[in-house]
């Protein structure tokens, strides 16, 4: 079923309509909140909260293409808010929950072609030089698999802007990840 | 279109979502494509392997969520669309009432003294315990755990007035005054329902239904519903009643607590009670002052939560848990 005729039954009152998308985009909602805190009661409320609201006003949603972007528009806006409330609270500890963390995974591939712990190290900590922002537009293309459209809307960010975060994240990932590339490239001899 | 590809460098294909999805191996059209792409442009196969690997490198760690949890928020949001009464409030989620399951154990720890003189009634719990009480003329009360109730049974009909230690909720019947005396103040109703937290040599009380009178240090205010007023930070007096989100304030009897801008070590009294375990932390999170939420389904997760703003380690064992700064 395409967004736009889900988002219309669930416009209309069709509560197997919410339970739908809930289904659909529940996983990728978590992955995306754990990403701002690791408290994961906090996310779970906003996501409760954003389902609720959604439900309540749906007469007067507006039309939309694409719900996944919807959902993670009004998740960002819901979470941000929420850490910024309780990070006034915290008088003395570091603004850490507001930080966008992502890490790369060694993953099985890797570790098969005897990469030593050093470039495991290297890997993992590639994503590190990057900017909060950077791992974000890295993390809602590369994961969520979304467009710059989609991207700039989600983080109220222009096209271009997104488009410059994202090459200038990548030349830092490769400056980082080179070594590792050229050992690769050696290994898999055979390519494609 | 295949065209323009000539002119990519290693950047330009990383970015380029069909690449992006031909080496994620989630669309065959554009593996169809790549495949005969590269094998027309040899030339470019050193730029593609290299962005070949950079995509393959972004594969960011996650967790995927449990089915349980998924479950379980669904459940919840399933709970509060039901009735479709759009003027209802957004409510905090509510957990299971496990109260009501260990009420029936705690009362190992309610103790009846009956004087023959001065019959005093005292209904007593103790850490990692609730319990669900009905006073003699119907009120109800639920209280915390380390929490203290005394009155007089005899003549209860005549002047309801209950001593309490702790914290407690209340649901008052219609009558005469009933009043809550506290050592740090005094609560007086017609009836209604309402919180009082009275530890720490603090007091703070919270109405939900009905008006409600609090009296201390030689202040007093009126509280009516979603109301609350506390003792100051200097405890000399109390402050002007404000706006009160009481579903949290209650969350305690459904095994939720939202405890915010407070010091940690009130966090770690509230924890010791509510799990019955013994909390060692490190003294320069003590005085940390912020907001702590958790469950009391599970202290491990509860743990998490608490230790997560403070960016502190912790690790239990058994009844005993520490807490260090990273």
């Amino acid at each position: 079923m395409s967004d736009i005729l889900l988002w219309k039954q669930l416009k209309d009152g069709n509560k197997s309509a919410l339970e739908r998308i809930y289904s659909t985009y529940i996983s990728s909602l978590l992955r995306y909140g754990r990403k701002f805190s690791r408290n994961d009661q906090v996310i779970e409320d906003c996501i409760q909260d954003l389902f609720i609201e959604l439900w309540k006003n749906r007469a007067g949603l507006g039309m939309t293409d694409s719900i996944q972007r919807y959902l993670l528009v009004a998740l960002r806006r819901k979470v941000i808010r929420q850490l910024d409330k309780s990070k006034k609270w915290v008088s003395d500890t570091e603004p850490t929950e507001l930080d966008f963390e992502a890490e790369i995974a060694v993953d099985q591939k890797l570790i098969e072609m005897e990469i030593s712990s050093e470039r495991a190290q290297q890997v993992k900590a590639a994503m590190g030089n990057l900017s909060k922002r950077q791992k974000e537009v890295i993390y809602l293309k590369y994961v969520s698999g979304l467009d710059y459209e989609d991207i700039g809307e989600i983080m109220d960010l222009n096209y271009q802007s997104v488009r410059n975060l994202v090459s200038n994240a990548l030349k830092k990932l490769k400056g980082t990840l080179l070594p590792l590339v050229l050992v690769l490239m050696q290994l898999e001899k055979i390519g494609f | 279109m295949e065209k323009k590809y000539t002119n990519y460098d290693e950047i330009d294909f990383a970015e380029e979502p069909s690449f992006i999805r031909w080496v994620q191996g989630k669309d065959q059209k554009a593996t169809a494509f790549w495949n005969k792409w590269i094998g027309k442009h040899p030339e470019k196969s050193a730029a593609i392997k290299a962005a070949k690997v950079l995509v393959q490198a972004i594969n960011i760690k996650e967790e995927e969520p449990s089915e349980a949890r998924i479950k379980n928020l669904w459940d919840k949001i399933d709970a509060e669309t039901k009735n479709d009464a759009k003027e209802t409030a957004v409510v905090r989620s509510i957990g299971r009432r496990r109260w009501m399951s260990i009420a029936a154990a705690a009362c190992i720890g309610l103790v009846a003294f009956f004087a023959l003189y001065n019959p005093t009634t005292t209904v007593s719990i103790g850490n990692g315990e609730h319990l669900a009480y009905t006073l003699p003329d119907n009120s109800k009360v639920e209280l915390n755990a380390d929490s203290k109730l005394t009155f007089k049974a005899g003549d209860f009909d005549g002047d309801r007035i209950v001593n309490l230690e702790g914290e407690a909720f209340f649901e008052v019947e219609k009558g005469q005054s009933f009043k809550v005396i506290t050592p740090n103040g005094m609560i007086e109703v017609l009836g209604t329902s309402f919180n009082v937290n009275a530890r720490n040599g603090g007091l703070a009380v919270d109405c939900r239904t009905g008006k409600v009178l609090v009296t201390a240090k030689g202040s007093e205010q009126t509280l009516t519903k979603g109301l609350g007023t506390k003792l100051n930070a200097n405890k000399s007096a109390l402050e002007t009643a404000y706006e009160t989100d009481i579903d949290r304030q209650i969350g305690w009897r459904n095994g939720e607590f939202y405890l915010e801008m407070i010091p940690f070590t009130q966090a770690i009294e509230e924890l010791e009670r509510q799990f019955a375990i013994k909390i060692e932390c490190d003294s320069s999170l003590k005085n940390k002052v912020g907001s702590y939420s958790f469950r009391t389904d599970d202290l491990k997760q509860a743990m998490q939560n608490v230790s997560f703003p403070l960016n502190a380690d912790f690790e239990i064992n058994g009844e005993n848990v520490t807490i260090k700064a990273k």
